[in-house]
């Protein structure tokens, strides 16, 4: 009896195994399909594509097509930015051009789906804001930078609204390098204020970057500037207490006067403990190039 | 790092296998390893190449060094509990995940090789994970885990560790797929520090995310205090074994579909806890003498809440542990074909910053110039804010710079200085200071003939390494800090920071530049194994970090 039971046993345990692996190659192969169909179809791009999600077909309009080798090497993170933009030295605005036009597609499918990512029934793992998909795109902005940087392609290419779209996306270094990007096409009046309005809804580090990139473009008038320290403040006093830390840390580059200083030390009372400590320092040696002196007193 | 349901009994496994001397433990070890291809270039201590006791000191100190420039942001402030939680955390992290293993060093018997690992069929049910390994491991100028018939002529091999299914690898268990870019491409798996840097900040960014925003998370609180080991636990549960901050109160939930592996994580940081016993120590985690006598003392500090870091901070001073960042020999020279060399060797950057608190005073030897950028600087009587303010140094004043203590420097008194006192001021004793944040170096001033004489060469007229006065600090070690001379190629920005992977750290809002403008570097760091050029740590005319395309190195 109780050889029959572990036989059955046995049996039972082979066939759960054999059907696991057989669902999770279903989930990958519709994975595959739902990648693949979604976007135009582009026959020898598609061979040369590496994962299932990340790697769809790549939608080529620059003015002059980027060789499949660079379509190739822009999808694959192996190659750094620097070794791609001194694989590609002769061609910097295709490059620049086929960056942009991928990165655009990879945005878009982000904040569709995910571009197809799921988690794993197998995994605890599963990091919604930080996918391959979203390291790739990550990749392709830090390559832009390094471009735009050295002055490589024209900056009027960088399509703003592309970028600004980007800031939606839950991913600190994106939202990031977006920002670099758009700011470094310049901005006016219009897209301060817009910018402006959306730090306190980016990510802790990329809202207080935001904030140290906007703060020169602030001085240029009393109501731009107004409106900074207005947001600075609102961020110190943010439900995410890890945005006033990391604001407050970056405060000496605000380029912040005693007054301006001094109000800001307002805004930190209701921050938990381990927060107020960290805010009040930082401010504090943000004040030393002021000549102030904080002296923190809260209710 | 976050795989499968049993990944944390094979954990157990590789724990026992460390701590057991029976064979059998040691079998599951072998069938977690990678065989390396012996023209790579490894760095870090390797398992095998030294007695088991310095190889644990080795990975300790790495541990703890990095452990402490990830929490130096709590210390900074004064904060403690927050520091000394976190070190628990960077400690328990490594055991749990493998066994504080990343390398180890094997007689080629013909059976440590693994096929299934190194042919890459170990993923054949994932195309997810083959295609990575396929791009990172199997091609490049060195085919970096190659088949085992292509190693059966080693006598040694060099092993890299590897979860049971193949998809983490290393001390951390760092996952292939989600982390190919910034830690395998990047090359930091060939490097135990930057493996464990890599690892400590995803440890990091669970564990701030928890501590900072507290209120949110019910299930770090007992008895209405923050209970550390709490925040430790949910900032592995979390960001480390669920990709995602809001996962972090799993652990609190027994009926969880992972609870075993929280129970199992709960039972490494308990293991842990339990080094302020020394019968505890010399069974799970036997190092050197110094190193066993500071764990008991981390251990009790973290327990009893004690509100000094000076035992770490004076040990990471004071004390070396040789072979941390040791490139190790290369095993291929019994070949007889010419080796292939890694055209881009990662160049190990073990820079251990002056700690926070507690900082010892440091002489400048010569003494050095500096200039103001602020508008209007403070100077105190004392290294930090709660001194008494003195006066205010205007912008592009210049001071004589004696020593450096922690952030502060402290400036020479003199007619300048005697001129910007404040009226009315409660300033007390003779030193006075000011935040280096704030002032850039301009440079040695050599007022003393003998010093220019002793080095005959220019360029030492300018390139000077500041040297603490021996009679000052006689148990303080030199200052590890560098002077290079260099100058902008053209305008670049400049970063908080060196990049992680390759991601790059938020920009300061200012620049190098324009060409020709003259920069004192005091780092020089290769941030990967695919770099063409170094980062620079930018002293003056502004700090931050720039990237090398844009600097060009005059003296050094």
């Amino acid at each position: 009896m109780r050889k029959k039971l572990l036989i059955v046993w046995v049996i039972f345990i082979a066939g759960l195994f054999a059907w696991t692996n057989l669902r999770r190659q279903n989930i990958e192969n519709e994975k595959l399909q739902q990648a693949t169909s979604s976007v135009d179809s582009h026959k020898d791009q598609e061979e040369s594509s590496n994962d299932n999600n990340i790697a769809v077909p790549f939608p080529v309009k620059s003015i002059e097509p980027a060789p499949s080798q660079m379509v190739e090497d822009i999808k694959n993170v192996s190659v750094s930015p620097e070794a791609l933009i001194a694989k590609w030295k002769d061609q910097p605005t295709v490059l620049a051009n086929s960056l942009i036009e991928d990165s655009k597609r990879l945005s878009e499918c982000l904040l569709k789906d995910l571009c197809g990512e799921e988690p794993s029934p197998d995994s605890p793992y599963f990091d919604k804001n930080n996918t391959p998909s979203h390291s790739l795109l990550e990749h392709e902005l830090t390559t832009l930078a390094f471009l735009q940087e050295s002055n490589s392609f024209n900056e009027e290419l960088l399509p703003k609204s592309d970028l600004e779209q980007m800031l939606d996306i839950q991913n600190e270094s994106i939202q990031r390098m977006a920002l670099e990007l758009r700011l470094s096409a310049g901005i006016d009046d219009q897209a301060f204020n817009e910018l402006l309005n959306k730090t306190p809804s980016l990510l802790p580090q990329a809202s207080a970057n935001s904030l140290v990139m906007l703060s020169k473009e602030s001085k240029e008038s009393q109501g731009r500037r107004d409106q900074f320290i207005k947001t600075a403040e609102n961020l110190l006093r943010s439900n995410d207490q890890i945005k006033a830390v990391e604001m407050s840390k970056r405060v000496q580059y605000f380029d912040a006067d005693k007054a301006e200083i001094e109000r800001l030390s307002k805004s930190t009372c209701q921050l938990a403990p381990q927060n107020k400590k960290a805010a009040q320092y930082h401010l504090s040696i943000a004040g030393e190039a002021v000549g102030a002196n904080l002296n923190f007193s809260c209710p | 790092m976050w795989t499968k349901h049993f990944k944390k009994l094979n954990c157990i496994l590789v724990l026992s296998s460390l701590f057991s001397s029976q064979a059998y433990a040691r079998d599951w070890l072998a069938k977690q390893m990678f065989s390396i291809n012996p023209q790579l270039e490894i760095q870090g201590p390797v398992q095998g190449t030294v007695s088991a006791k310095q190889y644990k000191t080795q990975v300790l100190r790495i541990i703890l060094e990095e452990a402490h420039e990830q929490a130096r942001e709590y210390l900074q402030v004064g904060d403690f509990d927050g520091y000394w939680g976190f070190i628990i955390a960077a400690m328990t992290v490594p055991l749990h995940e493998g066994a504080n293993i990343h390398f180890r060093k094997v007689d080629n018997d013909g059976t440590k090789c693994q096929e299934r690992s190194n042919s890459g069929s170990i993923f054949s049910s994932s195309t997810r994970y083959s295609n990575v390994f396929t791009r990172v491991f199997k091609q490049g100028s060195i085919e970096a885990l190659p088949d085992c018939d292509q190693l059966s002529s080693q006598e040694y091999l060099y092993q890299l560790l590897h979860g049971h299914d193949g998809s983490d690898v290393g001390i951390m268990q760092v996952n292939l797929y989600w982390h190919e870019r910034n830690f395998l491409a990047s090359g930091y798996w060939k490097n135990v520090r930057s493996t464990i840097r890599y690892g400590l900040e995803l440890v990091k960014k669970g564990y701030n995310g928890i501590y900072r925003n507290s209120s949110n998370y019910s299930c770090v609180y007992s008895n209405g205090a923050l209970d550390y080991d709490k925040v430790i636990r949910g900032s592995w549960a979390g960001v480390y074994n669920s990709g995602n901050l809001s996962a972090s109160c799993r652990f609190a939930n027994p009926s969880s579909d992972w609870a075993r592996n929280d129970i199992n994580f709960k039972n490494s940081l308990e293991k842990i806890k339990s080094l302020d016993d020394a019968s505890s120590r010399s069974s799970h985690y036997s190092v050197n003498d110094t190193e066993d006598e500071l764990l008991g003392s981390i251990i009790s500090h973290y327990k009893n809440k004690i509100q000094s870091a000076a035992v770490l901070t004076d040990y990471i001073i004071n004390h070396r542990v040789s072979g941390t960042d040791t490139t190790q020999p290369r095993l291929d020279s019994t070949r007889d074909e010419p080796v292939v060399l890694d055209q881009d060797p990662i160049v190990p950057e073990p820079v251990v910053r002056p700690p926070v608190i507690t900082a010892p005073r440091n002489e400048f030897n010569p003494i050095r110039l500096y200039q103001v950028t602020a508008t209007t600087l403070n100077f105190r009587d004392g290294p930090s804010t709660r001194f008494n303010d003195c006066g205010n140094l205007p912008k592009n004043t210049e001071v004589i710079v004696k020593a450096v203590q922690g952030d502060w420097l402290e400036i020479v008194e003199d007619e300048v200085l005697a001129y910007y006192y404040e009226e009315g001021n409660k300033c007390e004793g003779e030193t006075r200071f000011a935040h280096k944040n704030y002032l850039i170096d301009k440079g040695p001033l050599f007022d003393d003939p003998e010093v220019v004489e002793a080095d005959p060469t220019p360029a030492a007229a300018v390139v000077v390494t500041p040297t603490p006065a021996p009679r000052e600090e006689p148990s303080q070690p030199a200052q590890n800090e560098t002077r290079i001379q260099g100058r902008a190629l053209g305008w670049a920005k400049v970063r908080e920071d060196r990049p992680s992977g390759y991601t790059m750290a938020p920009s300061t809002g200012q620049v190098i530049g324009p060409a020709g403008q003259e920069l004192i570097i005091s780092e020089v760091v290769w941030n990967s194994s695919n770099s063409t050029h170094p980062w620079y740590k930018i002293e003056s005319p502004v700090k931050g970090w720039v990237y090398g395309q844009y600097v060009d190195i005059t003296e050094d």
